[in-house]
């Protein structure tokens, strides 16, 4: 797409004149996984086709069950014991690596194909020195030995950006962060002096400045060690930052594969402008995203056509029959839809795809007419934290997770607490609903003291106006209830019901506010799919009619196409009910979409609190603006030219002049001694 | 390069109206319709749709979509489908089974009556016979009627001790692992206990209380709950603060509700595998026991083992009928907590 | 660590202490009778049992006894030949020495210092019980330590082939062997052993005092078979329960075969939970096998307290459960120390936790 701006950072054309010139350095044909599981047969890769070329950063995205990671697997000849590939081969280097034995993938496995494996908590023998296990690598290939292959190690410990490599070599595991483990596994498939890299997911459990680092890091080591590399991710993102080619891959298939300004510009299957329209970050404030329904197939069953069919709202008759072909769109860009072929109707792509190529960014549709609550000069104040502390352990072990915290949640808007892990935004929402006691300070619900020693029946007013939504759907509902005494277990806990018939009238009335179908109520949770799952919790939540819930991360453990479903379920359920929420991410693209105003949580302290679109334009706190810059957009040329901010907290000086949490502009709120509020107000001109 | 271009195919100019598909994105129908049955009429065969058709927009339902990823796993079922597939442990199990029948009916089918057995100088050691169907003791007694009668003692001590301790282990276990001010008192006095063999414990108690059947079957009980507390404590702590619960307490779900019904559900295998176990091992120990003379009862399975420790090199009947027995019943034990503790791993699973 | 070390050691020393004051004082619940010899009892009249009884101290309140007993526990005693002449407690024996009172040894008199529990009353009436139990520890130790070390090889050995070869032929074996011995009680398969041995090979049913060596070859056998079955079964388990972890793919993935990945990362994690019981197993083999050495009457520490239960030698029992205890509660404290050393993610914050 050679109409695009001016652009520095990458050339995709001639990238893409690179590809065609070469013969791939890996060739999968047709390759067909199978696993047995206790006599049913699952085709995991069905029939998937990839060419990897020599330098190029190749992605891989795909929801999880999509065969993303096991089709990866095949390259380094580790799939489960229970799976086998049933069909195809793969060309590498003159073999074909599906006919190895283990004996010669010795000879293929860290020499030539390194993996990064996605946990790095996990990742690391715990009870070997870190040195070690690096060395390890050193050793094995690069055929040093003693104090050349220690001394290799460090120089690998400093290349992959750890500070005071001598000292870290003899640390353990646990001594490290989860950022700094990711760093010592890179480098330990680094260290093998591979050929082909493959990532699978190595940012997913990492925080968005920290995945930020790895992939620069991830990238300068390709350039250091002329590698080619396999990006494995479900983050559009991520896709944008790395690739330069991207596979799309759904239910085991690769579906659209082409250069990377091709299938985020140019993309021509319906699932891929599924998966790009749905992306909160092209999302209108105040208008539905266009979600997709529906999950990805089970692949236990036999799939008869295109996978997508079901899900897909564009989809032709003949994509209930039969499979499509890969048709070509360019020399390098094919497509497995039926909607390419000549006999189909001429279609144009959504709009949302042609919106984001042209997204600077920078500003967002923002519904002009939207109402905001904070905004009304009648607002009036629901929830009121002073001076919040929550401390857990004691003694020695004490530690802070929330530290004099402030702020007011007014009556029908969005209020959004955005940190990284660890930041103690969690420990916030847990503590509203009472989860977590309070240490020191004070909460209110409508002017109403909601902490301490309350009485009975207060009590059973806060449990009904505060409820909450949790993060992970797989863990937040119990396996062994059914979803009737899920969602009415609020009800029987208080007896909310005058007699059985109206329970279930509820219970119904409420699964079906959520679009879920009310003969459900009989089933068990494991019945249902993440999202459909995320629902029923709603509906927990709703039964108590609350006024305020607390949203802790509510999409983040969900696939990509069924974020947008829970997103306009809880946008739907506000304007219906005139709720309000707070709403905990770590995600900032989300969180524009979604909320009014927005509070930055850093090591249990808020930093700045501001309008949503405010934070956006004017980021005054440093750690708010690294948090920005860190964020991945999905156009990969304003991601790749993105400047990222590295946040150091060592900037601040309170020894003397001490912080103050001061609201700067009307509804802006920061936290800073008065040298820094100073600078701050400089900046805004004022 | 041209090589390359030669394996791809080609598409023609396409020449066909423009549809814009905007038009359906923001009128998405998420109601879901209750009238019409799930699964919609698509065509079934390429065959009965001319060429035209097939490239044409099919409708499109919601429902259908969400049906994409049903999957009718039910935990309960997966569990006993993989124990079934156990064929020994579902074979022992029949065995056991009518081996407990047996003990009933043993004594009836006999011509010996166990209280009518008496002491006869002129049939000791009889081997078996038409007559003694198991031979006969050092005392003249028919060794058939006591070693049934000695089998159903045992495993009415196993039955009741394992379930005793699996019970007051649980409830430990439950409140030990949920109430964290407890939590360091329960586990001082765990170690308090667990330190020591407990077998010292058996004598003390042996040589302060008595050494009936009941008084040993309440100190097995006394100390054998320690391993299932534990370990139920370790599973409650796993659970505790999975965000299930932290929904119950936001919902301001009592501490019992919480326990029972979101709790105790996920601990039901583990309490079944330990229970299953922990019969044999409460048999294993009452041998121990009787050997050591800490257990004064006429017949046990125990009682007879050791009773033939001084005879059984001349007169092997003596060992050989009641270790059988004593064998099939704990395998059989064994090996069926073991296959269930297997099926109820979810890994194990479809 | 110094200071985790010391903090756990106080806390065995008074797990110890607790245990020992709970039996005492279970122990003074029993009738006075039990503090005779059986002839003495038969001879005595109610007066002359009532006068001992008095003039030892038996009469007191129990927790006065218990004072007592622990004042007593460590004594100057002044001997002449082998009866006390005089014996100071501790404190008797500072307060004196404060006084600036000398302690005069008349001529054949000898002093020191004596560790004292009391006298065995019935076993072998007159002996302090440590003798006692020292006299008994050397076989029951010497039996325990021999089947430990073999068990302890062979079924690590074993564990580990069957993880590796796990779903082979010898992992089905091994688990057949697992089965039996666990489930099926020790006295039967004892008395297989027993049989085979006796019949097949002509080995001694009972214990010789004549021929020791031979005679310990099937107390062995029996021991080491059982325990083995132990180590592997557990072996077994944590081999395979680390091949599952995520590191383990990591260092597949280095290139590493199956074998040094084996060697170099499994085998080690999955000793460490082992490890943790060593201790505890060695110190345990001090106080033998009840049922083993009762099976074969062998004059080991096993017998011993299943013969001074049924003839009520009180002190007897109290030393041992004294000695049992504080071998456990050690055992434990030397596995936790252990660990620490093994394990570097393991915190030493002085948290009491079950293990």
């Amino acid at each position: 797409m050679s109409e695009a701006r001016n652009l520095q950072a990458v050339d995709f054309d001639a990238r893409a004149r690179q590809v065609l010139s070469q013969e791939p350095l890996l060739s999968a044909k047709d390759v067909e996984v199978t696993f047995s599981l206790r006599g049913n047969k699952l085709v995991a890769i069905r029939r998937a086709s990839l060419d990897l070329y020599e330098g190029e950063t190749l992605a891989i995205v795909g929801e999880s069950g999509s065969g993303k990671s096991v089709f990866t697997k095949c390259f380094v000849g580790m799939l489960d014991k229970n799976g086998s590939i049933t069909h195809g081969s793969i060309e590498y280097d003159g073999m074909d690596l599906t006919q190895l034995t283990e004996k010669q993938w010795l000879g293929v496995r860290g020499k030539k194909i390194a993996m990064v494996t996605q946990d790095p908590m996990t990742s690391l023998n715990p009870l070997k020195t870190i040195g070690k296990q690096i060395q390890e690598s050193v050793e094995l290939h690069q055929g040093l030995r003693g104090a050349a292959a220690k001394a290799e190690t460090i120089r690998m410990l400093e290349a992959v950006g750890i500070p005071d490599p001598e000292r870290r070599y003899k640390q353990y595991p646990h001594e490290f962060s989860g950022g700094m483990r990711q760093r010592v596994v890179i480098a330990i498939a680094v260290a093998c002096r591979p050929q082909i890299l493959i990532c699978d997911e190595p940012t997913t459990a990492l925080d968005v400045t920290i995945q930020a680092q790895i992939l620069d890091l991830i990238r300068r080591l390709q350039k250091e060690q002329n590698m080619t590399i396999i990006y494995i991710t479900h983050d559009l993102g991520v896709v944008a930052n790395v690739a330069d080619r991207v596979a799309v891959m759904y239910a085991g298939q690769v579906i659209e594969i082409g250069m990377a300004n091709e299938v985020f510009f140019d993309p021509w299957h319906p699932y891929t402008w599924a998966l790009l329209s749905a992306l909160p970050q092209l999302g209108v404030k105040g208008e539905k995203l266009p979600a997709i329904d529906g999950t990805p197939p089970n692949l236990f069953n036999k799939i008869v056509g295109d996978a997508f069919a079901p899900r897909n709202k564009h989809a032709l008759n003949i994509d209930f029959l039969e499979e499509p072909p890969m048709y070509e769109v360019t020399a390098t860009h094919e497509v497995k839809a039926w909607l390419r072929d000549p006999r189909a109707p001429k279609v144009e792509q959504p709009n949302a795809i042609k919106l984001l190529e042209s997204q600077d960014g920078k500003s967002k549709g923002t519904d002009p007419n939207a109402y905001h609550p904070h905004l009304d000069p009648n607002r009036q104040p629901l929830i009121e934290v002073k001076n919040m502390q929550v401390t857990f352990g004691t003694g020695r072990k004490k530690f802070v997770a929330v530290n004099d915290v402030n702020f007011t949640i007014y009556k029908g808007e969005t209020f959004a607490l955005v940190g990284e892990s660890g930041s103690g935004k969690t420990t916030i929402g847990r503590a509203l609903v009472r989860i977590n006691p309070i240490t020191a300070g004070e909460v209110y619900l409508e002017g109403q003291k909601i902490n301490g020693k309350i009485t009975k029946a207060q009590d059973l007013n806060v449990i009904r106006s505060c409820q909450m939504i949790f993060q992970d759907p797989m863990a937040s509902l119990n396996e062994r209830a059914k979803v009737d005494y899920i969602v009415s277990e609020g009800l029987i806990n208080h007896h909310l019901y005058s007699s059985e018939q109206e329970r279930q009238e509820k219970v119904q009335k409420a699964l079906e506010e959520v679009g879920l179908l009310p003969e459900f109520s009989s089933r068990f949770p494991h019945e249902f799919s993440g999202g459909q799952r995320q629902r029923i919790g709603i509906a927990r939540a709703l039964i108590m009619e609350p006024k305020f819930i607390v949203a802790d991360e509510p999409i983040s453990a969900l696939d990509v196409s069924i974020r947008a479903q829970v997103l306009n379920l809880l946008n739907d359920l506000k304007q219906k009910r005139g709720l309000t929420y707070m709403f905990i991410a770590h995600d900032l693209s989300v969180v524009r979409f979604i909320s009014d105003r927005i509070a930055v949580i850093h090591k249990g302290r808020i930093v700045e609190l501001a309008e949503a679109e405010e934070l956006f334009l004017h980021p005054l706190h440093p750690y708010t603006q690294a948090l920005l810059s860190a964020v991945p957009n999905p156009n990969p040329y304003l991601e790749r030219t993105k400047k990222l901010l590295v946040y150091d907290p060592s900037i601040h000086d309170y020894s003397t002049d001490k912080p103050v949490w001061e609201e700067i502009l009307p509804d802006h709120f920061i936290y800073g001694n008065q040298r820094e509020l100073d600078g701050y107000r400089k900046t805004l001109g004022l | 390069m041209a090589a390359k271009k030669e394996r791809k195919k080609t598409v023609q100019e396409l020449e066909a109206p423009v549809v814009n598909l905007n038009v359906n994105y923001d009128t998405v129908d998420t109601e879901p319709k209750k009238e019409r049955p799930m699964g919609r009429e698509y065509p079934k065969s390429r065959n009965k749709m001319p060429e035209k058709q097939l490239f044409e927009f099919a409708e499109y339902h919601p429902q259908d979509a969400e049906r994409t990823g049903y999957s009718n796993y039910s935990y309960w079922k997966s569990v006993w489908a993989n124990f079934v597939k156990n064929k020994a442990a579902v074979t022992m199990l029949c065995v056991f089974i009518v081996l407990f029948i047996f003990t009933f009916v043993a004594e009836w089918i006999s011509p010996y009556k166990l209280k009518e057995l008496q002491q006869n100088n002129n049939e000791i050691f009889l081997l078996p016979s038409s007559e003694h169907w198991f031979g006969t003791t050092q005392a003249g007694k028919d060794y058939w009627v006591i070693t049934w009668y000695a089998t159903r003692v045992s495993i009415g001590l196993a039955a009741m001790v394992a379930v005793g301790q699996i019970v007051v282990g649980t409830i430990i276990g439950l409140i030990w692992g949920y109430v964290r001010k407890l939590d360091r008192l329960f586990t001082e006095i765990y170690n308090l206990i667990d330190n020591i063999p407990t077998i010292i414990y058996m004598t003390l108690i042996a040589l302060m209380v008595g050494q009936s059947v009941g008084i040993m079957a309440v100190a097995m009980i006394a100390f054998g709950w320690l391993g299932t507390a534990r370990n139920v404590r370790n599973l409650v702590f796993m659970y505790r603060d999975r965000e299930y619960n932290l929904a119950s307490r936001c919902l301001g779900t009592r501490l019992f509700r919480i326990l029972f019904k979101n709790i105790f559900p996920y601990l039901i295998s583990v309490i079944v595998l330990r229970l299953t176990l922990a019969i044999p091992g409460t048999i294993a120990y009452e041998t121990t026991l009787s050997y050591l003379g800490l257990i004064s009862e006429e017949y046990s399975l125990g009682i007879l083992l050791r009773n033939s420790r001084d005879y059984f090199l001349r007169f092997p009947h003596m060992l050989v009928f009641p270790a059988i027995i004593v064998s099939i019943i704990t395998i059989t034990f064994y090996l069926v907590g073991n296959a269930f503790s297997d099926a109820c791993d979810p890994r194990n699973h479809v | 660590m110094l200071k985790y070390t010391l903090k756990r050691l106080l806390q065995s020393v008074l797990t110890v202490l607790l245990i020992v004051s709970i039996v005492f004082l279970l122990m003074r619940l029993l009738p006075t009778d039990y503090y005779f010899r059986e002839d003495e009892l038969m001879k005595f009249t109610d007066e002359q049992k009532n006068e001992r009884l008095e003039a030892e101290g038996l009469l007191d309140p129990p927790l006065v006894q218990l004072g007592n007993f622990f004042r007593n526990m460590i004594q100057y005693q002044i001997t002449k030949g082998k009866s006390v002449v005089k014996a100071y407690a501790l404190d008797q024996y500072i307060s004196a020495k404060l006084k600036g009172e000398t302690i005069e040894l008349a001529k054949g008199q000898k002093a020191g210092w004596v560790f004292n529990l009391g006298m065995s009353r019935r076993i072998s009436a007159g002996q302090p019980v440590q003798k006692v139990i020292a006299e008994k520890m050397g076989v029951s130790m010497q039996i325990g330590l021999i089947s430990l070390a073999i068990s302890l090889v062979l079924g690590v050995v074993l564990g580990v082939l069957q993880a590796r070869y796990k779903d082979g032929l010898l992992d089905h074996i091994g688990t057949g062997y697992t089965v039996f011995i666990n489930a099926v009680p020790h006295l039967v398969s004892y008395s297989l052993i027993l049989i085979f041995g006796n019949q097949v090979l002509g080995l001694p049913a009972v214990y010789k005092s004549r021929d020791p060596a031979i005679s310990l070859i099937m107390p062995i056998v029996c021991l080491a078979l059982a325990s083995t079955a132990g180590y592997m079964l557990w072996m077994r388990r944590y081999m395979v329960d680390e091949l599952n972890k995520d590191y383990i793919r990591l260092a597949k993935l280095k290139g590493l075969s199956t074998t040094k990945v084996m060697f170099r990362h499994v085998l080690k994690n999955a000793f460490v939970p082992l490890a943790q019981y060593l201790p505890y197993s060695i110190l345990l083999t001090v106080g033998g096998s009840l049922l083993v050495e009762s099976f074969f009457a062998i004059p080991g520490m096993g017998p011993l307290l299943s013969n001074a239960i049924p003839r009520y030698d009180l002190n007897l029992v109290q030393a041992i459960v004294m000695f049992y205890a504080s071998l456990g509660v050690i055992g434990v404290f030397l596995g936790d120390i252990l660990m620490c050393l093994f394990d570097p993610r393991i915190k030493l914050t002085g948290k009491g936790d079950v293990r």
